[in-house]
C-alpha cells in the first residue's frame, strides 16, 4: 500500500510542484515586462498628483502622452488579422451549416443564421481593420491614429520601468 | 460684608463661599477654592464681573468696546498708542457712587493693616486651555482707597490691551462676552516667594518644580529676575537644586502643601506662594496648561500618556530623532498616528478607540506606545504581542506563557494581508513617481499668494500622509517577512545561526530594485558620480576651505560651473536630511561640499559592494545539505529543491519590503524638502511683516499657528515663544529617553562599567572589527571620523550614510533589528551592534574598541597588545 500508493502520490505531487515552479521561471524569463497595465495606472495616478500640486499654485500641466495608446507592432496586427479572419470564417461557416442541417436543432433557425453571419462579418471586418493597420501602420490618416489612441487597437503606453516620472513625458503649458 | 446692588453683588469676600468663574473670574475663583479647602491665603475680596459690566454699560463704553473688538489687531508700531488710548477711556470715566462706595467699604479694613495688591481676574483666565499668565495687570503696594479705585479701573482696561486681545484670538476666545473681576488682597511682606509646579512642566512627571526668589515674587512672575530652581520628587520629597543654590528650610513643607493642593483641586497646579514670618501662604493656584495632562498637542513638549503604558523610542527615533520642535511634531505626529491606524485597518476588523495613540512625546522626544501596539497585535489574526516586542526592541519583555492565544489565521485574513502587501508596492511606486514630478516642477514660491502657498502645502501634505502610511506598512510587512525567515531557518539551525543567516540573506535590500532611488545608496552614489568626471577640478577642490569651494569652482570655467550646478541640483532634489519638513541639505550645503572634497582627496571610498545574498543562499544550502535530505528529495519527487525555493522566497519578500521601506522614506524626505521650502518662505514673510523676530522662531510655532500667521493672524506673545524655546532647551539638556519605560521616563542613568568595559547589545550585522572609538553626536561632527574608526552614536538616519562608508564598525544606542542603521550596516558588510545603552558616554573618544557583530559585544581594548 505504502509503496504502491503513498510514495507515488507523494512523488507525483513533488514533480507537479517542481514543474509548476519551472514553468513560472520560464514565464518570468520570457515575459520580463509584465505589469504594463499596473505601471500605466501608477503613472496616470502620479500625474494626477503632480497636476493637483501644480494647480494649487495656479499652474497647469498638459495631459501626458501616455494617456493616449500607441500603435502595436505590424506583426501583432498581422497575427490579429489572421486570428480574427479565421474566427470569422469559422463563425460564418458554422452558422450557415447549422441553418442548413436538416437533422440539427438549428435547422432553418433564423437565430443561428443571424448569429453566425453577424459574428462572421464582425470578425472579418475587424480582421480587415487589423490588416489595414498592419499594412499602413503609422502612415494611415490622422483619424485612424485617434482611433488607435483611444481603443484596444492601440496598446497602453507607459514610462520606462524604473524611471516613472510624469514630467518625462509631457511639457508644461 | 457683601454689598448688593440690583441683585448682583459688587464685592464678595474670598472665604470659600463657592464663587463662580463667570462672576469673579478664574483667579478669584481659584483663591476661593483654596480657602474652601482650608489652605492659607491672604485676606482678600473680589470686585465682581457684574461691577465691571455695570461700569462699561453706564459709562457708554459698551458700544465702543463692541466696535473695538471687531477691529483688526493694530500694527506692531501702534501697540503702545492703542494701549494708552484704552487706558485713557477707562480712567476718564468716574466710578458710579454705589460701586465706588462698595470698594471703599471693602478695602478700608485691609488698608488699615497695610498696603494691598490689586489683581485682575478675568472670566476667561486660568482655564485649562489657556493660563493668560501675565496678560492682565496687577498693582502692588497700593496704599489708599482712591489708588485702589484707580487700580481697579486700570485692571478693567487691561482686558482690552492689544497683547491680551492677541492672546485670546490665538486661543479662539471671543472678546465681547468677557468681563473682568478684580481681586484686592492684603500685601504679604514675603521673606521668600515664588512659583511651584506640582508636576515639572518640562521634565519628569514624578517631579515637582519650584522656583524661589527672596522677597516678593512679582519680579519672578514677570520674568525680570532669575530664580533659584529646585526639583522635588513627588513620592519621597527628595530635593535637588539645579545649580549650586541652597534649598530654603521650608521647601519640603512647600512641596507637601503643593501636593495637597493638586490632590484637592484634582489636577496639576501652578501655585504662587509666599513664605512670611515662618509660615507659607498661597497667593494663587491655577491648572498647569503646558506640559501637563491638560497640554494641547501644539503647546508643550510632553504628550498625555495612556495611564501606565509601556513606551520605547525604538522604531520611531529614526523618523523623529532628538527633541522635535513644535512645528515638526504637529506636522509629523498626526501622519504617524494615521499611518499606524491605516496599517491596522488593512489587516483586520480591529476597532481602535479614537483617543488611543500610538506615538507619545516625552521631554520633546518621540516614543512608541508599545502597549497600544501589543494590544492591537493580539487582536489581529495570527498576531503576537511578543513579536511586536521583538521587532522594536530586539528582545522580549514578557514570557511566551503570558501571551494570550493568538486569533486563528483565516483564509480571508491571508487574502487581506496579501492584498495589503500588493498595495504597498503600488503606493510606494506611485508616490515616488509623484514626488519626482513635484520636485521637477520647480514651483516658484517667492511671489506666490499666501492662500496658494498653503494650498500647495496641502497638496504636498496629502502625498506625505500616503507615503508615511506606505512606509509604516512596508516596514511592518518587512519585519513580518524577516521574522518569518528567521523562524523558517530555525527548523534546520539554532536560533543564533538563524539570525545570522537571515541577516546575510537579506543584505542588499537597498539595491535589489532596479529603480535604485534608495537614499542610503543614492547619496553615496551621487557623490561618486559627481566627483568622477571632474577629477581635475576635484584636485583643486581638495585643498580648498570648504566654505569657499563653490566660489572657487565657479571661477574655473564651464566645467566648474557644471559641477556647481550638479551639486545645487543634488541639494535641491535630496530634500530633508532626516525628518519630513525638517532641516534640508540645501540649507547647509557645507556637508555636501565636505564630502566632495573627501572624494577629491581620495579619502572617500567608493560605495561598498553589498554582500551577495545569492552566494549566501548557496553557502546556506551547502551547510544544510545532508544525505538524509537528498533521499527525502528523491522520495518526494523534488526536481527543484523546494526548501531552497522556500527560503529564497521568504528572504526575497523580506528584502523587497525592507527595500520598499527605504524607498518610501527616501521619497518622503525628498517631498519634505518641498514643504521645508514653504516653511522657510513663510518664515521669511513672517519676519518681513514683523510677526516673528527671526526665521528660526518658526520652528517654535505649531503647524496651525504657522498657517494662521501666514494668512495674517497675530503671532503668539513673544513671551510664549521664549517659553517654548526655554522648554526645548531644557528638554535637550535632559537627554535621551530610556530604552523602555512605563508611563513616565526617568532621566537616563549614567552607565559606568569600569575600565574593562564590555557593553552588550543586539548583534545587527555580523563580523568583528577593532578601531578607535569616535563618539559622534550629529552629522556635523562627521568630519572627525577617519577610515576604520568605530562609529559610536545614539542613532543614525539616511544622512549618515557617507559616514558608514568610512567607518570600520558601528555601535548605536538606539535602533531596532530592522532600523536604518542595521540595514545599511548589513548592506555595507559592516560589523554592527545596536541598542548598546550608555555607549556614547561610557566609551571615550579615541580609545580602542572591539565590535563583535556575531555576539553583540562591544569591548574596550586595553592597549596595543589587545588590539
Amino acid at each position: 500500500m505504502i509503496l504502491g500508493v503513498f510514495f507515488p502520490s507523494l512523488m507525483g505531487f513533488g514533480i507537479l510542484v517542481s514543474g509548476a515552479l519551472l514553468l513560472a521561471d520560464v514565464v518570468n524569463r520570457l515575459l520580463p515586462h509584465r505589469g504594463r497595465r499596473r505601471r500605466h495606472r501608477i503613472a496616470v495616478g502620479a500625474h494626477g498628483i503632480v497636476a493637483g500640486a501644480a494647480a494649487a499654485t495656479g499652474r497647469g500641466l498638459a495631459a501626458p502622452p501616455f494617456l493616449i495608446r500607441e500603435f502595436r507592432s505590424r506583426t501583432t496586427y498581422l497575427a490579429a488579422a489572421l486570428l480574427l479572419g479565421a474566427s470569422g470564417a469559422v463563425a460564418l461557416a458554422a452558422g450557415l451549416a447549422a441553418h442548413g442541417d436538416v437533422r440539427g436543432v438549428f435547422y432553418r433557425s433564423p437565430w443561428a443564421f443571424g448569429l453566425g453571419v453577424g459574428f462572421g462579418i464582425a470578425f472579418e471586418v475587424l480582421a480587415l481593420c487589423a490588416l489595414v493597420l498592419a499594412a499602413g501602420h503609422r502612415q494611415l490618416p490622422q483619424w485612424v491614429h485617434w482611433a488607435v489612441g483611444h481603443s484596444l487597437l492601440g496598446r497602453l503606453r507607459v514610462p520606462p520601468r524604473g524611471a516613472i516620472n510624469p514630467l518625462d513625458h509631457h511639457r508644461e503649458e | 460684608m457683601t454689598v448688593v446692588l440690583h441683585q448682583a453683588p459688587i464685592v464678595v469676600p474670598l472665604a470659600g463661599t463657592g464663587c463662580s468663574v463667570p462672576e469673579v473670574g478664574g483667579k478669584a475663583a481659584g483663591l476661593d477654592r483654596l480657602a474652601a479647602h482650608g489652605f492659607p491665603i491672604p485676606d482678600s475680596f473680589v470686585i465682581t464681573a457684574s461691577a465691571y459690566r455695570r461700569f462699561t454699560a453706564a459709562a457708554g463704553l459698551a458700544g465702543w468696546l463692541e466696535r473695538f473688538s471687531d477691529a483688526p489687531p493694530p500694527d506692531p508700531g501702534r501697540l503702545q498708542e492703542e494701549a494708552a488710548e484704552v487706558e485713557r477711556r477707562f480712567l476718564d470715566i468716574p466710578l458710579e457712587p454705589e460701586v465706588s462706595n462698595a470698594i471703599g467699604v471693602a478695602a478700608r479694613p485691609l488698608l488699615a493693616r497695610g498696603p494691598v495688591a490689586v489683581r485682575s481676574s478675568a472670566t476667561a483666565e486660568d482655564l485649562g486651555i489657556a493660563s493668560f499668565a501675565g496678560q492682565y495687570r496687577t498693582y502692588v503696594n497700593v496704599e489708599t482707597e482712591e489708588a485702589v479705585r484707580t487700580a481697579v479701573r486700570r485692571c478693567w482696561a487691561s482686558l482690552w490691551l492689544p497683547a491680551a486681545r492677541a492672546y485670546r484670538r490665538r486661543h479662539g476666545i471671543a472678546d465681547i462676552s468677557l468681563a473682568m473681576a478684580v481681586v484686592v488682597q492684603a500685601m504679604v511682606a514675603a521673606d521668600w516667594s515664588g512659583v511651584g509646579f506640582s508636576r515639572d512642566p518640562a521634565g519628569r512627571r514624578d517631579l515637582m518644580r519650584i522656583e524661589v526668589v527672596p522677597g516678593l515674587g512679582e519680579a519672578l512672575v514677570s520674568g525680570r529676575i532669575t530664580p533659584a530652581d529646585f526639583t522635588i520628587r513627588r513620592d519621597t520629597l527628595e530635593i535637588r537644586a539645579k545649580g549650586d543654590a541652597d534649598a530654603p528650610v521650608f521647601l519640603e513643607d512647600l512641596g507637601r502643601l503643593i501636593l495637597q493642593v493638586e490632590d484637592r483641586l484634582d489636577e496639576p497646579q501652578d501655585v504662587e506662594w509666599a513664605f512670611v514670618d515662618g509660615s507659607l501662604t498661597l497667593l494663587q493656584a491655577r491648572p498647569i496648561t503646558v506640559g501637563g495632562p491638560t497640554a494641547a498637542l501644539d503647546d508643550g513638549f510632553d504628550e498625555p500618556t495612556a495611564g501606565a503604558d509601556t513606551f520605547t523610542p525604538h522604531g520611531v527615533v529614526e523618523m523623529l530623532p532628538g527633541v522635535v520642535p513644535p512645528l515638526l511634531w504637529t506636522i509629523t505626529a498626526p501622519m504617524l498616528e494615521d499611518a499606524f491606524r491605516s496599517v491596522v485597518a488593512s489587516l483586520g476588523d480591529v476597532v481602535i478607540a479614537p483617543d488611543r495613540r500610538f506615538v507619545g512625546r516625552f521631554r520633546g522626544r518621540a516614543a512608541l506606545d508599545l502597549s497600544a501596539l501589543r494590544d492591537v497585535a493580539q487582536t489581529l489574526p495570527g498576531g503576537s504581542a511578543i513579536e511586536v516586542e521583538r521587532q522594536f526592541l530586539g528582545r522580549t519583555l514578557s514570557s511566551p506563557e503570558e501571551e494570550p492565544q493568538a486569533s486563528p489565521v483565516s483564509l480571508r485574513a491571508l487574502v487581506r494581508a496579501r492584498r495589503a502587501q500588493r498595495r504597498i508596492a503600488d503606493e510606494v511606486e506611485l508616490a515616488e513617481a509623484a514626488v519626482g514630478g513635484i520636485v521637477r516642477l520647480r514651483t516658484p514660491l517667492g511671489g506666490t499668494p499666501a492662500a496658494a502657498l498653503l494650498g500647495y502645502r496641502a497638496a504636498l501634505r496629502d502625498l506625505a500622509w500616503r507615503l508615511t502610511a506606505a512606509e509604516v506598512a512596508a516596514s511592518s510587512a518587512g519585519a513580518a517577512a524577516y521574522r518569518g525567515l528567521e523562524v523558517l531557518l530555525q527548523r534546520w539551525v539554532d536560533e543564533g545561526a538563524a539570525a545570522g543567516w537571515a541577516q546575510r540573506l537579506t543584505a542588499g535590500s537597498l539595491t535589489q530594485d532596479a529603480v535604485g532611488v534608495a537614499r542610503t545608496r543614492a547619496v553615496a552614489a551621487l557623490f561618486a558620480e559627481l566627483a568622477a568626471p571632474h577629477r581635475g577640478l576635484c584636485a583643486a577642490l581638495a585643498g580648498a576651505p570648504v566654505r569657499r569651494s563653490r566660489d572657487r569652482l565657479l571661477q574655473l570655467g564651464d566645467e566648474g560651473r557644471r559641477l556647481v550646478e550638479a551639486v545645487d541640483d543634488l541639494l535641491r532634489t535630496q530634500g530633508c536630511r532626516a525628518v519630513y519638513a525638517g532641516a534640508s541639505w540645501a540649507e547647509d550645503p557645507e556637508w555636501v561640499w565636505q564630502q566632495l572634497a573627501l572624494h577629491a582627496g581620495g579619502a572617500m571610498p567608493e560605495p561598498p559592494v553589498p554582500p551577495d545574498a545569492r552566494r549566501a543562499l548557496d553557502e546556506l544550502m551547502e551547510t544544510l545539505g545532508s544525505r538524509r535530505w537528498g533521499l527525502f528529495r528523491v522520495l518526494t519527487g523534488q526536481i527543484v529543491d523546494l526548501r531552497r525555493r522556500w527560503i529564497a522566497r521568504q528572504a526575497a519578500e523580506a528584502t523587497r519590503f525592507l527595500g520598499l521601506r527605504e524607498r518610501a522614506k527616501a521619497a518622503l524626505l525628498t517631498l519634505g524638502g518641498e514643504e521645508r521650502r514653504i516653511v522657510l518662505e513663510g518664515a521669511t514673510r513672517l519676519v518681513a511683516s514683523r510677526q516673528l523676530r527671526d526665521p528660526g522662531q518658526v520652528e517654535l510655532l505649531s503647524d496651525a499657528e504657522f498657517a494662521g500667521m501666514v494668512l495674517g493672524a497675530p503671532p503668539p506673545p513673544e513671551g510664549e515663544l521664549h517659553r517654548r524655546a526655554t522648554v526645548q532647551r531644557r528638554c535637550r539638556e535632559a537627554g535621551g529617553l530610556p530604552d523602555v519605560f512605563v508611563g513616565t521616563p526617568d532621566v537616563e542613568p549614567h552607565v559606568d562599567v569600569g575600565s574593562s568595559a564590555t557593553l552588550r547589545g543586539w548583534a545587527a550585522s555580523p563580523g568583528i572589527a577593532a578601531g578607535p572609538a569616535r563618539i559622534v553626536g550629529g552629522i556635523d561632527e562627521g568630519a572627525r571620523l577617519e577610515r576604520g574608526d568605530v562609529l559610536v552614536a545614539h542613532a543614525t538616519d539616511p544622512s549618515w550614510t557617507p559616514l558608514l562608508m568610512i567607518c570600520g564598525a558601528l555601535v548605536l544606542e538606539e535602533g531596532g533589528p530592522l532600523s536604518h542603521g542595521a540595514i545599511v550596516a548589513r548592506e555595507f558588510g559592516l560589523p554592527a551592534v545596536l541598542t548598546v545603552r550608555g555607549a556614547t558616554h561610557t566609551f571615550l573618544d579615541g580609545e580602542l574598541l572591539e565590535v563583535d557583530g556575531f555576539s553583540g559585544a562591544v569591548r574596550r581594548l586595553r592597549g596595543e597588545e589587545d588590539a
